[in-house]
């Protein structure tokens, strides 16, 4: 299935959730719950707290479903939904284990192997576009839910230098996605 | 420029967007921005378009296969009374306990915070040395134990209220009984707060004897103010099932013209 027939099957899917139909919630659930779990565990890493943060977005896709826009894709206001409720756990819980820069790499190089989709070739001919460094920040950030703090202890650099490579980051990411 | 204003300038609320959904600000900061895209439809798009642009990203990183009994529990949840679910957290992480304390408590909290708002306190010994109004207020109750098979019904006893400091004395704490359950035991608590972002407890104090006012130091003021809930124990140790007596939400008060933002 590619990229668009999945976005579209889960924003229709998700209006029904929003009528309160259970039935749709459970066909939402086997369409997205292993890309949600994904998700998850690479921010919480620890397979139980990642169930039961799993569990907890899906019973607040049922109670908050309406509160998805008319404007948003369902499977990026799922995706937010699911880093917000990952990071608070993993605050709750209070670990992170010792970073690895390398598992971006073989991450990034999973994101380029499917060519059908043009927002992915997009985003990640964009990605490509960053400098090592702050491509390495975005996506440990954004990927596994690293602070600023984190990450400057990891990459040896100031906090400063790392909030700048960041922002400076999502900046040129944004600006090549729109060009 | 005001508040609302600020936040319609394109640097601003792009940069807000991309940190908001990048994930790196704190639970209260999201949680101001989440307040403010309600207000600032620039925002609210800039955050959208963030999402989107983002959000493709993980449908092609690797899946995880969730365990069968994940689903069961879901269903369990929304369709019918609430199962008892495996508690791996402690205690007070578990998800039925703040449901049960934490919507009637929150709701309750919110009117008497209406009511103080109204209603000047009246206190045993007014002093002058407090300021106007509480900054604080947390909704006391019962701590809840033994989930099984127990009838679940939030029970306010008591309202803690939290004064600033004033230019002549420190921060202050009053504890206020209600009318209809009025206190039994004259033993001194202990209080405890728990911090919104970490869940971390912080002990605070323990309650003065007599007429004595609860004078807060500096420490224990930051403690109380940045708690998402006030814990009040038999002892002075760590909140158990065991040693606690009181739980509730703490909030802050905000004034009647306050910009959300």
């Amino acid at each position: 299935m590619d990229i668009l027939d999945f976005t579209r099957q889960v924003n229709a899917l998700l209006y029904r959730v929003q009528k309160k139909d259970k039935a749709a919630l459970q066909l939402l659930y086997e369409l997205t719950s292993g890309k949600l779990l994904g998700l998850v565990t690479r921010i919480v890493r620890d397979e139980a707290e990642a169930e039961d943060v799993l569990q907890e977005i899906f019973i607040k896709i049922w109670q908050q479903a309406v509160q998805c826009s008319e404007q948003a894709s369902a499977w990026a206001w799922l995706c937010v939904m699911a880093r917000n409720s990952s990071l608070d756990r993993l605050r709750k819980i209070q670990q992170h284990p010792h970073i690895s820069t390398d598992e971006d790499e073989g991450l990034i190089n999973l994101l380029i192997q499917d060519v059908d989709s043009e927002n992915n070739i997009a985003l990640n001919r964009c990605l490509y576009t960053l400098k090592e460094q702050t491509r390495k920040s975005v996506l440990l950030s954004y990927l596994h839910g690293y602070s600023h703090n984190e990450l400057s202890q990891a990459m040896s650099v100031p906090l400063g230098t790392m909030k700048a490579w960041i922002r400076r980051g999502l900046q040129e990411l944004k600006l090549c996605l729109e060009a | 420029m005001s508040g609302s204003m600020r936040y319609r300038n394109p640097v601003i609320y792009s940069h807000l967007a991309s940190q908001y959904v990048i994930g790196v600000m704190t639970p209260r900061v999201r949680a101001r921005v989440e307040a403010l895209r309600t207000l600032v439809p620039e925002l609210d798009t800039a955050i959208i378009s963030w999402s989107e642009d983002l959000a493709p990203m993980h449908a092609h990183l690797p899946e995880k296969a969730p365990l069968p009994a994940t689903w069961d529990r879901i269903d369990a949840q929304i369709t019918g009374p609430a199962t008892k679910r495996k508690n791996k957290t402690v205690w007070w992480d578990s998800l039925r306990f703040w449901r049960l304390t934490g919507a009637g408590a929150t709701l309750t909290s919110f009117a008497l915070a209406l009511m103080l708002w109204i209603a000047p306190l009246q206190l045993q010994n007014p002093t002058s040395l407090i300021s106007g109004s509480p900054s604080y207020v947390a909704v006391m109750s019962p701590s809840m134990t033994g989930l099984d098979g127990e009838k679940e019904k939030v029970d306010i006893r008591f309202v803690v209220n939290v004064y600033q400091k004033t230019e002549t004395a420190p921060s202050q704490l009053f504890v206020q009984w209600s009318e209809r359950q009025p206190r039994t035991s004259q033993a001194s608590m202990h209080l405890w707060a728990k911090d919104i972002e970490t869940g971390e407890l912080t002990y605070v104090g323990a309650e003065p004897s007599g007429a004595e006012p609860w004078k807060l130091t500096k420490a224990a003021w930051g403690a109380v103010a940045n708690s998402s809930d006030l814990f009040f124990t038999a002892d002075r140790n760590k909140p158990t099932e065991q040693n606690t007596l009181f739980t509730g939400p703490c909030i802050q008060l905000g004034g009647w013209n306050q910009n959300v933002i």
